[in-house]
């Protein structure tokens, strides 16, 4: 009985794979839905859309009964020349061979695979490459006796990599019995079955160094056999260009280059874990770049206190009304402007984007968009056609917007246009959903840590702007300037952004001007230093909505006479 | 008519559109010039097949309608 007699159709040779439901797929809606799971080593299969179940009865079969494991007699090991000869060429000397107590037989070169110094297994190759192993043996590892109490064993992918290690002067080395699957393939259970008698050796040992070829399968049984041996022990080899496995090493550079590349194996990257080596050359680039400060906000007022650079979150606070969403978008105009940059913005308080449209175009042709003196059709439909190529609106077509669905709109929009900026404006807009048990400060504290992961992971630079928790009057009964420590929710808005900034309008009878206060910059080596109680100050143009450098009259009639 | 003198017709009659006095503002100069050299480029890498008509066009469209402002 085979798959195909049940009508099922699969690619697979091994592992789990998704396929048509011959009862039901062709009934269905969408009938390419693969919704039948075909197990093909145990072969049985289980239809999630019609309950359909059943298995190849023989397979089944030979697994609930298992079959007796035999035991294969030791190979000859008395080799015709060529055969040393083979070895030889593939930089392998006799006393190797004979050390390993290789065998031959009819052009097939045999390993024998001792554990407990008895012959559980051989594997037979010839020199064009085909492979087969003795029928019922135990699967073990290669070398299996010489993993056996070491504190570092060394895994290969296959036997004459083993044996080029061995070569190279390394007794602890095994190899794996079955080589590598294909790289996309599901990692079955049977296919590391040697795993379990090796358990305690490898549970045992200190370091384990994973020798797989530099191929995608051998990266495939790299990544799964550290995954399941425990990556905290895991090494892993770099092989010179144009070598793609240990022989390969000693037949082109040598023993010595062997030795070479095992002592300098690396630990197996664990994730969230840099080494200074991984990032080393990464910082000297940055150390050697003759300018690796952030970009210029377009005004010399803010420039000395806050600077832009990617892979940021800035958070922008103020009293409403007072120009924050204005300064915001200012900003992004003369990044636009400036550098080119493209950004994603989500600003409810904008709706309906026409809107918004016009108050970004007003400030990008430095027109007004009302009033008599307005811009022309042409001059905005200009201005509309270049900053459609730096502008994306999202957010726009939700009721419920989320920062998941923002950040999910960001990404795609990253990966299709290259975006630079993200603007979230304002916080309270977005609809926030706290996990179970969780109150506003840790929802906050981890929804920050989300959006600063996705900012430099996307390298991004994101502006969220929020609202004060409460505006606090001075004695004049004016507001007084809120910082981020008074944003509704918690001290993490000032913790855990990188940039904090204030966008407060001062007003009195002797001046009229924005200013910028700038509470906190993370880098200041490269952004500025934060304009403590000094902020700095920007003319509001009411009419094109743009910010101007504040330039001060002079109080006092200097060409007077006295 | 091959395809360079082509696409110099097209440069000759969209700049013949173009407005006597553009805004001097900071940020407009500087866009212009940016849009101006970015169209410069994808003429160069247009003229060594690097590039497709529809780039060129695209950049010749942004820096015009920049010149425009």
């Amino acid at each position: 009985m085979t798959f195909e007699e049940n009508g099922i159709f699969i690619r697979a040779t091994s592992g789990q794979e998704k396929s048509k439901c011959p009862k039901c797929s062709h009934q269905r809606r969408k009938e390419s839905d693969p919704c039948l799971s075909v197990n093909v080593d145990e072969g049985v299969w289980h239809c999630h859309h019609c309950g359909w179940k059943g298995s190849l009865n023989k397979k089944v079969k030979s697994l609930t009964i298992p079959k007796p494991i035999v035991k294969p007699k030791p190979p000859k090991t008395d080799l015709p020349d060529e055969v040393y000869q083979w070895f030889e060429d593939r930089c392998i000397t006799r006393i190797v061979v004979e050390s390993e107590k290789i065998g031959y037989e009819n052009r097939w070169i045999k390993f024998p695979f001792y554990k407990n110094g008895q012959v559980v297994n051989i594997k037979s190759r010839t020199a064009d490459k085909k492979f087969r192993q003795s029928k019922n043996a135990e699967k073990c590892f290669y070398r299996f006796d010489h993993m056996v109490g070491m504190e570092t064993i060394i895994i290969t992918e296959g036997e004459m990599d083993a044996l080029s290690l061995v070569q190279s002067g390394f007794v602890n080395v095994v190899s794996v019995p079955d080589g590598a699957t294909a790289p996309n393939s599901k990692p079955s259970d049977l296919k590391f079955s040697y795993l379990l008698s090796a358990e305690e050796h490898l549970m045992n040992a200190k370091t384990v160094i994973l020798c797989t070829d530099s191929d995608g399968a051998g990266q495939h049984l790299r990544e799964e056999l550290s995954r399941r041996i425990g990556r905290e022990k895991c090494f892993r080899v770099t092989y010179p260009d144009g070598c793609k496995d240990m022989n390969d090493v000693l037949i082109q550079h040598g023993e010595d280059k062997v030795q070479d590349i095992v002592s300098n194996a690396h630990p197996y990257p664990i994730d969230g874990v840099v080494m200074i080596q991984d990032v080393e050359d990464e910082a000297i680039d940055l150390l050697l770049k003759p300018d690796h400060s952030g970009l210029s906000t377009g005004w010399v007022a803010v420039d000395p206190h806050y600077l832009v650079s990617p892979s940021e979150v800035t958070v922008i606070t103020g009293v409403p009304n007072m120009g924050k969403s204005e300064w915001m978008d200012a900003l992004m105009i003369n990044m636009v402007q400036l550098y080119g940059w493209k950004f994603g913005i989500f600003s409810a308080e904008n709706f309906p984007v026409k809107h918004h449209l016009l108050k970004l175009v007003s400030k990008f042709a430095d027109q007004p968009f009302w009033g008599d003196d307005k811009m022309s059709e042409e001059t905005a439909r200009a201005s509309m056609s270049v900053l459609n190529d730096h502008i994306k609106f999202i957010g726009t077509q939700e009721t419920n917007v989320t920062i998941e669905s923002i950040l999910e709109q960001a990404r795609i929009l990253t990966y299709r246009y290259g975006l630079n900026g993200l603007v979230i404006d304002p916080w309270n807009t977005l609809e926030h959903k706290f996990g179970d048990g969780e109150n506003e400060t840790n929802y906050i504290s981890r929804v920050l840590s989300q959006i600063s992961a996705f900012a430099k992971m996307n390298e991004l630079h994101i502006w969220i702007v929020a609202h004060p928790r409460k505006m606090d009057n001075g004695i004049d009964h004016k507001p007084l300037v809120p910082d981020p420590y008074s944003i509704s929710g918690s001290a993490n808005w000032f913790n855990k952004t990188d940039n904090a900034i204030t966008v407060h309008r001062h007003k009195s009878d002797e001046e009229d001007y924005a200013g910028i206060h700038v509470h906190k910059i993370r880098f200041q080596y490269k952004n500025g230093k934060p304009n403590f109680g000094k902020p700095s100050k920007l003319k509001y143009n009411l009419k094109n909505g743009k910010y101007y450098e504040y330039i001060e009259e002079f109080k006092t009639d200097i060409f007077a006479e006295n | 008519m091959s395809t360079s003198r082509n696409l110099k017709q097209i440069f000759l009659q969209k700049i013949k559109t173009l407005p006597d006095q553009q805004s001097q503002e900071r940020g407009n100069r500087i866009m212009r010039n940016r849009l101006w050299l970015e169209f410069d480029k994808v003429w160069v890498r247009y003229n060594n097949n690097k590039a497709l008509f529809q780039e060129w066009e695209k950049a010749l469209n942004n820096w015009v309608n920049m010149e425009t402002l």
